[in-house]
């Protein structure tokens, strides 16, 4: 193949996986979030009933990611696992991504209210 | 090229890679997204599979990959770098005979891309999080752009040492 249908082919391949993005579905006004980790669920926390600022030090296999929940906001705070991008990626957004911590195979998301959906 | 010249040379690609590994993780990540990196050490798995041949593009990588993970203190994330490191491999073991050097940096989008994907693969798996196959467009993204980055400074290396050492890839 010619390099220019190579580029075209990649410039086209970005260009889809840009549109997929934009048309993500972002549920909004969930409230309740699940926390998992190595695909157990720890904790399900109704953001919405949250009163004052709390700190969960979760650890596992050593390593130990802070989770801050505050009234209407969950974020990690503080993590040890190297990469961080589980603190760069700042408070749950509605609608918006998981919080993943890859290496501590921790899971932070939203879920369908009512809490009792949670019960699996 | 002599046994004991390849062997140096593997030696010392499979530092380089270490190196280049190591000083990557010593960057601040720029995203939330897990899974986007430049990958650096990319550059010498390309330049070790048009010079030294598959074989020992495959020992770079895993000793890269594995010591890496050891060296860094990234045990944890050793599931997720193996299974994209072999995807992306098996991309480039398959294709490269089929794309010529002038066009390394196609081969290296496609690895780039099949590595993001082999890593997503293990993260929805390990983590059973369906959900992050939404990050799959995103990486897809990251992946043509630091491929073709990683993939033309490889081309580049290659064709300069070309000129200086020709028998460098003419005789595998
Ligand atoms: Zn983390």
């Amino acid at each position: 193949m010619k390099t220019r249908s190579w580029i075209l082919l990649f410039v086209l391949l970005m260009a889809l996986c840009a549109g997929v993005l934009l048309l993500r579905p972002r549920p909004q006004g969930q409230t309740t979030v699940c926390i998992y980790q190595d695909g157990q669920l720890l904790e399900t926390i109704d953001l919405s009933q949250v009163e004052a600022p709390y700190t969960i030090p979760l650890t596992w296999k050593g390593s130990t990611n802070e989770i801050t929940v505050s009234p209407g906001s969950i974020a990690v705070t503080w993590a040890d696992c190297g990469c961080q991008t589980c603190v760069n990626h700042g408070p749950l957004q509605p609608g918006g991504m998981p919080i993943i911590c890859l290496p501590n195979r921790l899971v932070i998301k939203w879920v369908q209210d009512p809490v009792v959906d949670a019960v699996a | 090229m002599t046994k004991t010249r390849r062997l140096t040379v593997l030696a010392l690609l499979c530092a380089v890679a270490l190196v280049m590994f190591t000083i990557e993780l010593q960057l601040p990540s720029l995203t939330s997204v897990p899974g986007i990196k430049l990958g650096l050490s990319n550059i010498v798995t390309l330049f070790t599979m048009y010079t030294l041949g598959p074989g020992s593009a495959l020992t770079v990588l895993g000793i890269r990959v594995i010591l890496g993970g050891i060296l860094t203190g990234q045990v944890g994330a050793l599931a997720y770098s193996l299974s994209g490191g072999l995807l992306a491999y098996l991309v480039l073991f398959l294709l490269c005979r089929r794309i010529p050097v002038k066009q390394l940096w196609v081969l290296s989008v496609l690895s780039a891309i099949s590595h993001n994907v082999g890593q997503i693969l293990a993260a929805v798996a390990i983590s059973q999080t369906p959900e992050l196959w939404w990050y799959l467009p995103v990486l897809v993204i990251s992946g043509i752009v630091t491929g073709a980055f990683t993939g033309l400074a490889a081309q580049f290396l290659l064709f300069r040492l070309e000129k200086t050492h020709g028998y460098l890839f003419s005789k595998k």
